[in-house]
């Protein structure tokens, strides 16, 4: 049984793979092809064939992303550089809350007096933050959260587009102050809730690496297991 | 007669949409019909092709946009002329009608005069 939101849906999964087209432009195509769809139905054709020929006269993907490239060209790059970024920053963020956790179960173990066996603290604790951050960012993907995401950042893109490119660049330096400066500053907090120079510190910089090893192939994970199902499902269609 | 080519349509497709809007704010849908309709049919557009000249006039100020709820409660996204958009409505007319001018002198007026 045809469904046309179904289709729909579909449609724009395969559509919000193409990265010169952006959401804005997607619920714009949207409205088209409903309103196309619905005028083609009210001339006595079925709605499955309503939307196909409404889809064919709206033009084929590969087409529509070479025509949008040329609009959108000059904004991709800058998308990419803002996703690559915001990436790194969830990440930092999420490796640094862990840190933390990690660094607190330390000095909880230190101060109910169970000495090395803080350690046993610090590792689990780090690996259930990094479990909890995993779940909500798996699900978070799979609500379709990147679609919001994407629109989101585009805002962001047009916001800095139209700052210009030095007040641009004056921004993301003083994001990656920001960034610096809670670096600089985290080890001594950490070492404050110490009281001595433990070899914990060795281990909590071992454990650094792994939350971020964890988080980045996770994300990778969902975001290919959902890219690989958007294509399996718009091929069945086609199939159809 | 044979399709208008991909190029012609592509040349024109600024002094249509400018065109159409300057008779009052329209919608995508709505902007092609108006081409289908007022063409006889011949001036055939691929649809999803409009949006992105209508992206770039819109970055150029000739025109702006906003959405609104259709009566069918449907999401629609208007455009209109901006001030800077009549003026270069009357740049395309001047220019298009000096082409058509020049090319009706050839083919009727006088042909192959030296």
């Amino acid at each position: 049984m045809f469904e046309l939101d179904v289709a729909i849906k579909l449609w724009r999964a395969d559509l919000l793979t193409r990265e010169a087209i952006r959401p804005g432009d997607l619920d714009e195509l949207e409205s088209h092809l409903r309103e196309s769809t619905a005028s083609l139905w009210e001339h006595g054709l079925s709605e499955e064939e309503s939307f196909l020929l409404a889809l064919r006269r709206l033009g084929h993907p590969t087409a529509l992303e070479a025509e949008f490239a040329k609009s959108n060209g000059p904004s991709i790059w800058a998308r990419r550089f803002l996703w690559m970024l915001s990436g790194y920053l969830v990440v930092v963020l999420l490796v640094g809350l862990a840190h933390l956790a990690a660094g607190l179960a330390v000095a909880g173990g230190i101060a109910v007096g169970a000495g090395g066996r803080s350690l046993v603290y610090l590792g689990g604790v780090t690996a259930v933050v990094c479990l909890v951050g995993w779940a909500i960012l798996a699900a978070a993907v799979a609500r379709g959260a990147c679609e919001r995401l994407r629109h989101r950042l585009d805002d962001v893109v047009a916001w800095l587009g139209a700052r210009g490119p030095l007040l641009t660049g004056a921004i993301l330096v003083a994001v990656g102050a920001v960034n610096g400066l809670a670096r600089m500053l985290y080890p001594a907090t950490i070492q404050q809730l110490r009281p001595s120079e433990l070899h914990a510190f060795g281990m909590t910089n071992a454990l650094y690496a792994r939350p971020s090893v964890w988080l980045v192939s996770g994300l990778v994970l969902a975001w290919s297991v959902l890219t690989l199902r958007g294509h399996r499902d718009s091929r069945a269609e086609m199939a159809e | 007669m044979p399709m208008i080519s991909k190029e012609l349509i592509a040349a024109s497709s600024k002094p249509m949409i400018l065109s159409i809007l300057a008779c009052g704010g329209s919608y995508g849908y709505a902007i092609i019909q108006d081409v289908r309709g007022r063409s006889g049919g011949r001036l055939d557009w691929t649809e999803g092709m409009l949006y992105p000249v209508l992206h770039r006039l819109e970055r150029e100020g000739i025109i702006r946009s906003r959405w609104k709820m259709s009566e069918a409660g449907r999401k629609r996204k208007y455009y209109a002329l901006t001030a800077k958009g009549r003026r270069a409505l009357e740049v395309e007319r001047e220019q298009w009608s000096l082409v058509h001018a020049t090319l009706s002198r050839f083919w009727e007026a006088e042909p192959c005069s030296s």
